[in-house]
């Protein structure tokens, strides 16, 4: 058994054993109160960056398997638990977390008293902490870690390079992935849309090119704040188009219109957040994964108006623009893992779609698919005859060979 | 919405005598409900014939009834109180009936009295066997394929229809005689032939079978604003075939995946939404291990004994909350009383493993059948939370007043391999012993998975907690292996039988190295919030929670009853909730009890403590009989051979079982239970020695049936019931 330390930004030091990969990694610790759904979170993107501690003590029981994957490499920073079993069991079990995490090179801290960790979290807010092995300095580590800026580029890291297509359907969605979950491409693709998923970086006027129904804003990491330009390009999109967005989406849409962001002491994250519906008063529990939230004193003023709350603390949950088809919510409608109570917010979605096209009826064909390709061969405006249609589908897959 | 205004007087029917096949639920269930009615303001009128618990002490209600639960005595209390709604809910099956007579007989119309909370219709629709499965069919939720038949070519016929394995249940034969398991339809011809001969009305039930699957349930929560939640979620040790209130159940799932969790909370929810659940409710599942298929087992309308184990599992005091539902309130609008910041509209979190196991009545009943099927035989629990598998269910194991501190009982140690073979593959109360000796004789787990359907994962921990016996008993007095020892929740007195050593001695050991446990806080949240409530466990980690109270009362403890067994029942518990109770609050430490039982609220969640032990029980007595949990640790004379489990030695032949139908008998009949009683798998609460009466000659005398006895009893009466 190797031994393992996280060192904590306050000086507190926790020794354990060590599994998972080999590096030592410098992040921000968080921890998430989920007792299932360990998988999808390490492949959740909006993890980049942090080391996950989960407040329930045995993670790993069910193991690893293909289907249940958020995103295709996991890029948490550490794992820390309690225990991990020796033995996982479920019928869908390739390999177990241990080896999974070597694969990804990810380390893991076990056998630590994590309720303690998540008490001092709580009380503290979440800080700066470090994975060191047996050898290390923790005094002169404990400096390092001090020091060390984190990154804020996170979302850069994590998004996609080139747009890509997914299966075509009745609604063309241009979905911005600045980390996204599969997740939200399975709750689209069950409503019959066709996907672009495109770079976090794209120009409005690309967007323009690839004639959407409606833009989807995908979660993803850190502060929304550090995205500098993406509020410009969503406040020309929305005027144009209707807009959905989800975790870091919500909070960009929100200062896209003005609206402010702060960080939470500690944040929200796990599977038990109820969020009740100002409008109708349903309460829906919900998958949370944010370290940011909107401040509610910033939205008067703007055109924005708050329609869903956390019921316990109160914070924003969710906003729709009052003048515009735009809606944004602060958790996972999509889950995985967690509750699909919420899972209806696509349906609205689809609602602000549909009623977009019944008010442009004459702009094109709706019952035509159309076929997403202008974010890589921008031009091709607007909707061509059914062979071009073909054409563009060859060069598409020519061109992202190129790239 | 608010709390309704209209209501003043509300009547709660408590659940009578407690019989076998209860763990004290609803005794439990109706305290809760009558203390959150009162602090809601109502005026509370109770109706129960149990002078054995605290719920018919004067504390609890405003106005108490010792009476017989009748329709001619309760019709009587409530022309005299004209109450104007009754809550039948929380006091189980009794009072659910006795509303439904109520309602039957147009007594409540006439006086203009409501019923609260989840309506009669509801709770027909899931305990009638027709209604439910036509209502699952609309729902599109799966369940067993069963049908009644008559004659052995009907049998053949639904064989053909519904696959094979089938379980063939003869209607009206005790403990289910007659009935099995058939794999194919030479079996079911001639497994049916003989039920139909045994059938004193010639007729089986001939059902799908699920054995083998896991089990799992929910306990929700729904409210009239149609809010739905999950309390809790729980995992079977058994697969189905041993009835959940005999099995070892974990807290919460271990072995699903969230998408499966998730797929079965879906499924649950629909359900409760679809029944118009107002209160607590618990679904219970059959997932099969290798596929996303499931079934739904059964669906208990009300506040059940889940709900009592789910409650001191997460802290989530379901009773309290249905009683409020049923009075209008809304999940949103009940502050949860465990953390005082957030709101009962809220999934619990675990950071900790709770486990249950069963205690069952077979030491005080020598001959009966020890063979565990459909139809529940325990007769109380025990619940200990830990951090880890192995941890809470060592705990558990210690709380269960077998005489054996491990999972070691030297009865089974000394069994032939044929015989420890047998019991294995016929589920007994000793299985967990069993499973643990045919380990140290050499089986591998996959073997023992193969044979007794238990999971990997399970049996993966029993195997884990013996080779750390093995490492103790190579490595006498080190230090590395004691801690991995009391880590995985090894008793002082187990390690040191395996190093050899006196129990003193390992105490010392532990004490020279440092290692104390810890208290952790059951909170509802894993953390994420402060709380206020002070309900702790033990466990060997870093991080004390539990502080010192600097109040200046003398400090002490109250100790239970722990779990309940005939000869015992619920009034060693009366008798330390009371002193608790009358002494008000103060800090002190308590684990381990038996979860259905109003104990845990006074001296978990409210840490009552009493001076009145100082008075009475002997202070500084290591070993006091402190508090008034009963004679506890007083020598009894079934415990007169040391080391040797009491009433282990004098089983029954297991060879030539008094009843049953055979190898793990599948789940029971999914409506059967409540709906069917002429199919063996009747009501769950008529155990084969079940009995309406009190039981044993030591009850105070019930009232007879006379003028109506208005209870007012001074306050502390309860406390000078002793038994004789």
């Amino acid at each position: 058994m190797t031994t393992r330390t996280l060192l904590l930004a306050d000086g507190t030091r926790y020794a354990g054993e060590a599994f998972g990969g080999e590096a030592e990694v410098t992040a921000e610790v968080v921890f998430t109160t989920g007792m299932t759904g360990y998988q999808e979170t390490l492949t959740d993107q909006s993890y980049n960056g942090q080391i996950v501690a989960f407040s329930y003590p045995l993670i790993g029981n069910t193991g690893i398997n293909r289907d249940d994957m958020e995103s295709l490499f996991p890029t948490t920073s550490g794992v820390i638990c309690r225990e991990i079993p020796r033995l996982a069991s479920n019928w869908r079990n390739r390999t177990s977390l241990d080896a999974f995490l070597r694969l990804h090179h990810i380390p893991g801290l076990a056998g630590i008293d994590t309720r303690a960790l998540v008490r001092r979290l709580r009380t503290e807010g979440v800080m700066k902490g470090a994975l060191l092995g047996p050898d290390a300095d923790l005094d002169a580590e404990l400096d390092k870690l001090r020091a060390a800026e984190l990154p804020t580029d996170q979302v850069a890291q994590v998004s996609t390079r080139t747009a890509y297509p997914s299966p075509l359907g009745g609604y063309s969605v241009v979905l911005f992935d600045f980390g996204l979950k599969h997740s939200i491409l399975r709750e689209l693709a069950k409503r019959g849309c066709a996907v672009t998923v495109v770079p976090y970086d794209i120009t409005a006027e690309r967007v323009r090119a690839l004639a959407p129904d409606g833009i989807m804003l995908s979660n993803g990491p850190g502060d929304p704040k550090s995205l500098n330009g993406v509020g410009e390009v969503i406040a020309e999109l929305e005027e144009e188009y209707p807009v959905f967005g989800i975790c870091l989406g919500h909070q960009l849409l929100c200062l896209a219109n003005g609206a402010d962001t702060y960080k939470l002491p500690f944040g929200h994250r796990g599977f038990n957040h109820p969020v009740k519906d100002l409008r109708s008063g349903r309460i829906d529990f919900t998958s949370q994964n944010h370290g940011y939230a909107v401040d509610p004193k910033s939205i008067p003023g703007t055109e924005l108006e708050i329609t869903q709350i956390e019921l316990n603390d109160g914070t924003v949950e969710g906003i729709v623009h009052k003048r515009l088809p735009a809606m944004s919510v602060q958790y996972h409608p999509d889950a995985a893992a967690g509750p699909h109570d919420a899972a209806h917010i696509f349906d609205d979605f689809i609602a602000l779609m549909d009623a977009a096209r019944a008010a442009r009826p004459a702009q094109r064909d709706l019952s035509q698919p159309v076929l997403a390709r202008g974010a890589v061969t921008p031009a091709l405006m607007p909707a061509p005859d059914q062979s071009a249609l073909d054409k563009s589908a060859l060069e598409l897959s020519a061109t992202e060979g190129n790239n | 919405m608010p709390r309704r205004s209209d209501l003043h007087r509300i009547l709660v029917i408590g659940s009578g005598p407690i019989i076998i096949g209860q763990a004290a639920e609803f005794d439990y269930a109706g305290t809760q409900a009558c203390l959150a009615l009162k602090e809601e303001g109502y005026e509370v009128v109770l109706v129960n014939s149990n002078p054995a618990t605290i719920m018919t002490d004067r504390e609890i209600a405003d106005r108490v009834y010792i009476e017989p639960i009748t329709l001619e005595f309760v019709s009587q209390i409530l022309r005299r109180e004209r109450p104007d709604a009754i809550v039948p809910t929380l006091g189980g099956q009794t009072g659910l009936n006795m509303a439904a007579q109520l309602a039957r007989s147009g007594i409540l119309d006439e006086l203009g009295i409501e019923l609260l909370g989840t309506g009669l219709d509801a709770i027909q629709k899931a305990e009638d066997r027709d209604l439910f499965k036509q209502l699952m069919a609309e729902l599109g939720q799966p369940v067993p394929d069963s049908d009644i038949v008559h004659t052995v070519v009907e049998a053949v016929e639904v064989g053909a229809r519904i696959g094979y394995p089938l379980i063939v249940r003869p209607a009206y034969t005790l403990g289910g005689t007659g009935g099995g398991i058939c794999a194919n339809e030479a079996e079911l011809v001639r497994v049916v032939g003989k039920g139909l001969e045994l059938s004193p009305i010639t007729e089986c039930l001939v059902e799908q079978s699920i054995a083998g699957y896991k089990e799992i349930e929910y306990e929700m929560m729904r409210d009239s604003a149609d809010n739905t939640m999950v309390v809790c979620n729980m995992e079977n040790f058994d697969p189905v075939g041993v009835h959940t209130g005999d099995s070892i159940v974990f807290a919460p799932t271990q072995t699903l995946t969230d998408r499966e969790h998730e797929m079965l909370r879906d499924a649950s929810i629909t359900i409760v939404r679809a029944l118009g659940i107002e209160g607590g409710c618990n679904v219970q599942l059959a997932l099969d291990p290798n596929s996303f298929g499931y079934y739904v087992i059964e669906v208990n309308p009300r506040v059940s004994r889940s709900s009592a184990l789910a409650s001191k599992a997460t802290g989530y005091p379901i009773a309290k909350i249905a009683a409020k539902i049923a009075v209008g309130l809304t999940l949103d609008e009940i502050r949860n009383p465990v953390t005082g910041t957030t709101w009962s509209m809220f999934e619990p979190m675990l950071d900790y493993v709770v486990a249950k196991i069963p205690r069952w009545p077979f030491d005080k009943f020598a001959r009966a059948d020890r063979r565990l099927g459909t139809q529940m035989k325990a007769t109380g629990e025990v619940m200990s939370i830990g951090r880890s598998i192995e941890e809470s269910l060592l705990k558990a194991v210690r709380s269960l007043e077998i005489g054996t501190d491990h999972i070691f009982d030297a009865s089974v140690a000394n069994l032939p391999d044929d015989i420890l073979e047998e019991r294995l593959l016929h589920a007994r109360d000793d299985r967990l012993f069993c499973l643990a000796e045919a380990i140290r004789r050499g089986r591998t787990i996959a073997e023992l998975h193969e044979q007794t359907g238990i999971d990997l994962f399970f049996l993966d921990k029993i195997a884990h907690i013996l080779e750390i016996e093995d490492r103790l008993r190579v490595t006498p007095g080190d230090t590395e292996s004691l801690w991995i020892a009391k880590r995985n929740g090894f008793s002082d007195s187990a390690i040191a039988r395996l190093w050899g050593r006196t129990p003193d001695a390992v105490r010392q050991a532990r004490q020279d190295a440092g290692f104390r446990p810890v208290y952790k806080m059951v909170d509802t949240c894993a953390g994420e919030f402060a709380s206020e409530t002070p309900y702790f466990y033990s466990s060997y980690e870093q991080e004390n929670e539990s502080v010192r109270s600097d109040r200046p009362q003398h400090p002490g403890a109250g100790l239970g009853a722990d779990p309940d067994r005939p000869g015992h029942r619920v009034r060693l518990r009366h008798r330390a909730l009371g002193a608790g109770h009358s002494a008000g609050r103060l800090r002190g430490h308590h684990h381990e009890l038996q979860p259905g039982d109003g104990l845990h609220r006074f001296l978990d969640l409210r840490q009552a403590v009493l001076p009145a032990a100082h008075r009475r029980g002997r202070p500084g007595r290591r070993r006091a009989r402190a508090a008034r949990g009963g004679h506890r640790p007083v020598r009894r004379p079934d415990r007169d051979q040391p080391g040797r489990p009491a009433g282990r030695s004098r089983s029954a032949d297991p060879r030539h079982p008094a009843g049953g139908s055979g190898p793990r008998r599948g789940p029971r009949g999914i409506r059967g239970a409540a709906a069917d009683p002429r199919h063996s798998a009747g009501p769950r609460r008529h155990g084969p020695q079940s009995g309406r009466g009190p039981r044993g000659g030591r009850h105070p005398r019930l009232p007879g049936p006379g003028a109506p006895l208005l209870c007012h009893r001074r306050e502390g009466d309860g406390h000078r019931q002793r038994p004789p």
